[in-house]
């Protein structure tokens, strides 16, 4: 699965936003904002992934989580993101 | 999630999107529109500001900074004129420096507004012809001032 087509990540001062351009921008009105990890999340979603994969780099990433938090978390960010039809296969 | 939010801190991620030729709907709160855009009620929809023409509803930013929604009066030597619907007051040196959006379509309660019909016409030429009685006694103040110091 990953990021459909049509969404774009910016940084502005210490915040993320990511915004729909272009035609998506018809569909999908919005602006979301990424703390430190939802971002890290998204960027590995700009590429086809799966949440095991996901799960994998966030341990890698940040040593001391714990494997059954960042489970249950990606699974509930995956499933946000889905519900808000921002991803694709 | 966040309903509100300071146009301050999220304008560059929406003018990325107008940027790129797409539209975003937000919710003004101020009171200059009425009755037209009522606040925390009716929402506008932003794109890129191209080809202004009076009558046009636009979003600017202030020397001060301050973002505001107004409807163009008109345009004289690269200024807008700029006047809310609710206001008698005009606001000039508007330029297209400040400008960055024009509104394409407007939803009271979430019905669009038809811009095209006879009322809304009728609507927008009467609060163009305050824009003309407004310039008009601006400029007699004008004169006056001048008489009265030369």
């Amino acid at each position: 699965m990953k990021i459909k087509e049509g969404f774009i990540l910016r940084d502005v001062a210490d915040k993320t936003f990511v915004v729909a351009v272009g035609e998506l921008s018809k569909t999908f009105n919005g602006i979301i904002t990424l703390n430190e990890t939802g971002k890290f999340i998204w960027q590995l979603l700009t590429k086809d992934t799966t949440e095991e994969e996901i799960v994998e780099k966030l341990l890698i990433e940040f040593e001391d989580a714990q494997r059954d938090v960042v489970e249950k978390d990606v699974k509930s960010f995956i499933e946000k993101l889905k519900g808000d039809r921002i991803l694709e296969g | 999630m966040k309903d509100k939010f300071n146009l301050d801190e999220v304008w560059d991620a929406i003018e990325d999107v107008i940027s790129s030729g797409g539209e975003f709907q937000i919710t003004p709160n101020g009171i200059s529109m009425l009755p037209l855009l009522r606040p925390g009620i009716d929402t506008v929809i932003l794109v890129s500001p191209n080809e202004i023409k009076a009558g046009d509803i636009v979003l600017y930013k202030r020397d001060s900074g301050k973002y505001i929604l107004h409807r163009v009066m008109y345009l004289k030597d690269g200024k807008y004129l700029m006047s809310g619907d609710n206001q008698t007051g005009l606001e000039y040196g508007v330029t297209d420096e400040h400008i960055l959006a024009k509104v394409k379509d407007m939803y009271r309660e979430g019905i669009k507004v038809d811009t095209q019909n006879r009322q809304y016409k009728k609507y927008v030429k009467s609060q163009l012809k305050k824009g003309k009685i407004v310039k008009f006694f601006d400029s007699i103040s004008q004169k006056i001032k001048r008489k009265h110091f030369e």
